[in-house]
């Protein structure tokens, strides 16, 4: 081909290159618009410099896929200008037969040179691109649109504490430093776990927010559940037998008595609490100590001297593991030098041998009261130390800590002040698993045995404590507790309905 | 030679008048070549080959004389004809290409004249056989006969028949029954006519322009699809416009015969014929006239709607040959060096009418095979 049609693919190519820049530039735009909308109306804010390499790796990017795309090859030139100026197929035909001999092939070749060479001067007609710039411009538009888009603006997190303290928590907390007061807690520790609750008391009252009070609290929690835990001295034993009993306890703590029946003394279920585990530590500690004891029985001084410095020696090993300020390890200490006592006086000679089995019986006697006083105390520092922090998350609506003892209990439950109950119970309402709503959820009227929603069983019941809030039947205290219970359940179901 | 002259009872007048013997009319004398076409006495297995002059490779020079040999045969031509330019254009175009016709035209219009006019400005041998329906295969082909030589001894000798020319005209051919109908259809493709398990090679060029009158149906056969098939182009001769009938009756004062002289022969047809497959075709256009024919067929996957809805049955392959090949004498003879798109499409019609058979919802819809190949042209990307 001559070198008009080079200057007309020229002028093709230089189109192609038009629409290709045309539209790189136009999907740059377009991505950094469409990203810019995107994460502004996501409220996210990226920095200046990643929207231009997302703009300029697209613009590129479509640019160089679209020249290739665009651009023309030899045969479609031929085709163009066949079309454009109506050859009838004068120049694809002596392209594709370029290499032919043949007198009408070199004919042909040559009328088409010709005809090429007659055309006039070939201009890249850009008037039929309008398409292009259209779609720049549009482009340019939503990029602009991503550009003055403000950012979204998120709302924080409503704050649960950032309210001003109720009476309720006031007068919980008051309780439960009363509790602490009158509990058998050692003086020390009931001295430290005084002051931290004093200190959640006194900002209560000092401050008018709660989530002022709240690293108090949360800092309570902890020195508290700290301080228990240091006189975690129990042994397995120990363990074992209050286990049961600590999950009863934490049930306690969390049941909903612990909100309703606000002027019953909760620390009443700390000291059943003490009672029973005394109860179960003496029945399960005397059998073994009993059983221990008969070993000796009927033995003469030789057996029992014997006995004695293998036994000596066993607790010799257990003593090296135990905490030695420890009431148990006391307890097996004096045992052990009680029993080895006895035996230095029969490899001595000097052992009353008449009265031995009375004096080792006295010997296990005292063992079994040292042990089980010290287990009784162990296992009831630990109960009032679940019972206190737990309480102080209770009080005010934070989640319980899913430890040991509910796992065992089979207690899932974490929001305080919703009793589980049965599990086929209705949850009832609508919401996401942090915060449920009542709803038209069905629940059963026991006055009209029939299924009525939620919302309409509450008003009913509201109805009959208005008249007590209206009247003089109750207190102060106890109005402002009803009120602040009821605000409570319709707080639970006003956002539903 | 009674037989003969029964044989020869289906042929025009005009040729009875010339000899008793020959129902061949010959308006232009039989070539030396045709006259000594040896008759081929091997085995149908073994056909004689008629020895055609070596044709030299295309030069500029043809190139230029193929442009003026084609004004001179329309320029011939036009002493004797009114009108019919593109009728006249068709037929040269298919004469080159190697093709028959079929042209269809009520009587009186010029057809016979046409093929006449065009035997003596070829300077072909031309016969004419007017088809009837008595007409019998060997009246076309010819028969072997008892011939008695000089010593007396009778020897069986092939008698040819009027198909034994270039330029053959077949009027009225829708007239003969089918079999004899199809005895032209060996001649129509292979341009051999074979008799008593005898193959006779007719010499080059050879064509036939057959006739056939659209309006008179009774007692007419229809041509088969085989046949139909065999003919390039059908051609549609209308009835003259005033102006022109004013002209052919002032023509026609000063004397009814052609007046038309030769102007080519045929070795310059055969050159012409050479020439024409030389013009290049780009695979473009090559594709177009391929999709053109596939989309007359309804049955295809992807057919047109329209083909869907207006054609019963499609174009053969031989409607895509013919297409192509008529193009490139299409375009030598619009003076171009290469076939285009508008060479394809300029012979649809000719080409695919005859081809394809339309639905009675074209026919209820008042439209006939010539909208729906335009349609279809149209429709072709």
């Amino acid at each position: 081909m001559n070198k008009t049609f080079f200057k007309i693919k020229s002028g093709h190519i230089l189109r192609a290159l038009f629409k290709s820049i045309t539209v790189g530039i136009a999907a740059g735009l377009l991505a950094v618009g469409v990203v810019l909308l995107a994460l502004k109306l996501s409220a996210i804010d990226l920095a200046v410099y990643y929207y231009i390499i997302i703009a300029v790796g697209t613009a590129l990017a479509a640019g160089a896929v679209s020249f290739l795309f665009f651009k023309p090859n030899d045969r479609a030139v031929a085709k163009a200008v066949d079309d454009e100026y109506k050859l009838q197929e004068k120049v694809q035909t002596a392209l594709e037969f370029e290499n032919e001999q043949g007198a009408i092939v070199v004919m042909q070749r040559e009328d088409a040179n010709e005809r090429i060479k007659s055309l006039p001067r070939h201009k890249p007609d850009f008037k039929k691109l309008w398409v292009f710039p259209l779609a720049f411009v549009l482009a340019a538009g939503v990029a602009v649109a991503g550009i003055l888009t403000p950012l979204k603006q998120v709302q924080a997190e409503d704050d649960p504490y950032d309210r001003p303290p109720t009476r309720y928590e006031v007068l919980a907390m008051q309780e439960l430093i009363e509790n602490v007061e009158s509990s058998n807690l050692g003086d020390d520790l009931k001295a430290d776990t005084l002051v931290h609750l004093n200190v959640i008391l006194d900002g209560l009252e000092e401050f008018d927010n709660v989530s002022d009070v709240m690293p108090d609290i949360e800092n309570s929690i902890t020195s508290i559940s700290e301080s228990f835990l240091s006189v975690k001295e129990y042994d397995k034993l120990a363990v074992k037998l209050l286990e049961q009993r600590f999950n009863e306890l934490s049930d306690a703590a969390q049941s909903a008595d612990g909100y309703k029946e606000f002027n019953l003394n909760s620390y009443d279920l700390v000291l059943s609490f003490e009672s029973s585990v005394l109860e179960l530590i003496t029945a399960q500690v005397e059998p073994q100590v009993n059983t221990l004891r008969e070993t000796y029985a009927n033995l003469g001084s030789t057996e029992i001297s014997a006995k004695i410095y293998e036994m000596s020696g066993r607790l010799q090993n257990t003593l090296s593991v135990l905490s030695q300020d420890g009431s148990s390890y006391k307890a097996l200490t004096a045992f052990k030098n009680d029993m080895d006592e006895i035996r230095v006086k029969i490899v001595m000679g000097t052992a009353d041998e008449a009265h031995m089995q009375h004096n080792i019986d006295l010997i296990f006697y005292d063992f079994e009261d040292r042990l089980i006083e010290a287990l009784k105390e162990q296992s009831y520092t630990q109960g009032m130390g679940v019972f206190v922090v737990n309480r102080i998350k209770i009080i005010f609506g934070m989640p319980i800590d899913d430890d040991k003892h509910n796992d065992d209990a089979g207690n899932k439950e974490e929001t305080p002040g919703i009793d589980p109950g049965d599990g086929d119970v209705s949850q009832g309402g609508i919401g996401d698993h942090d915060v449920v709503y009542g709803s038209d959820d069905m629940i059963y009227d026991p006055d009209t045995g029939k299924y009525v929603t939620y919302g309409e069983l509450l008003n009913k019941y509201f109805a009959i404590v208005q008249e007590y809030l209206n009247g003089e039947t109750l207190n102060d205290t106890q109005k402002e507790i009803a009120r602040y219970y009821f605000e409570i359940l319709f707080s639970g179901i006003k956002e539903a309905d | 030679m009674k037989k003969n002259k029964k044989n020869n009872k289906n042929v025009t007048p005009e040729a009875l008048n010339e000899t008793e013997e020959n129902a061949v009319e010959t308006e232009t004398p039989v070539t030396a070549e045709a006259e000594e076409q040896p008759i081929a006495e091997a085995p149908a297995e073994t056909p004689a080959e008629t020895p055609v002059e070596e044709i030299e490779a295309e030069s500029p020079e043809q190139v230029k004389e193929f442009g003026a040999a084609i004004t001179k045969i329309k320029s011939e031509l036009a002493k004797d004809i009114v009108g019919m330019e593109d009728i006249i254009d068709n037929v040269i175009c298919a004469i080159i290409a190697g093709g028959n016709v079929l042209l269809e035209g009520v009587p009186g219009v010029g057809k016979t004249r046409l093929v006449r006019s065009l035997g003596k400005t070829l300077s072909l041998p031309f016969s004419r056989i007017q088809f009837t329906p008595d007409l019998m295969p060997s009246d076309v082909t010819g028969t072997n006969i008892i011939e008695q030589d000089e010593k007396g001894k009778m020897n069986m000798v092939f008698q040819r028949g009027p198909i034994f020319a270039n330029l053959v005209l077949a009027d009225e051919i829708n007239r003969a029954t089918p079999k004899t109908q199809s005895s032209m259809l060996e001649v129509m493709q292979e341009h051999k006519v074979t008799v008593a398990k005898q193959t006779y090679k007719l010499s080059e060029p050879f064509f036939v322009l057959a006739t056939q009158n659209p309006i008179e149906q009774d007692g007419t056969y229809p041509l088969p699809e085989a046949q139909v098939d065999r003919f390039m182009f059908k051609l549609i001769v209308n009835f003259p416009a005033p102006e022109e009938i004013e002209n052919i009756v002032d023509m026609t004062q000063v004397t009814m015969d052609e007046t038309a002289e030769a102007v080519v022969d045929g070795e310059t047809i055969l050159a012409m014929r050479e020439l024409a497959k030389t013009v290049p075709v780009i695979k473009d256009v090559r594709k177009f006239a391929a999709k053109l024919v596939t989309n007359t067929h309804p049955e295809v996957s992807g057919a047109l709607a329209t083909t869907k809805k207006y054609v019963k049955f499609g174009a053969s392959p031989r409607a895509a040959q013919a297409l192509i090949t008529c193009a490139k004498v299409r375009a030598l003879m619009h003076g171009r060096y290469n076939v285009s798109y508008d060479d394809v499409k300029a012979l649809a019609c000719p080409v695919l009418r005859h081809r394809i058979k339309i639905t009675y919802t074209a026919i209820s819809d008042n439209l006939n095979v010539d909208d729906i190949i335009k349609q279809i042209v149209s429709e072709t990307k």
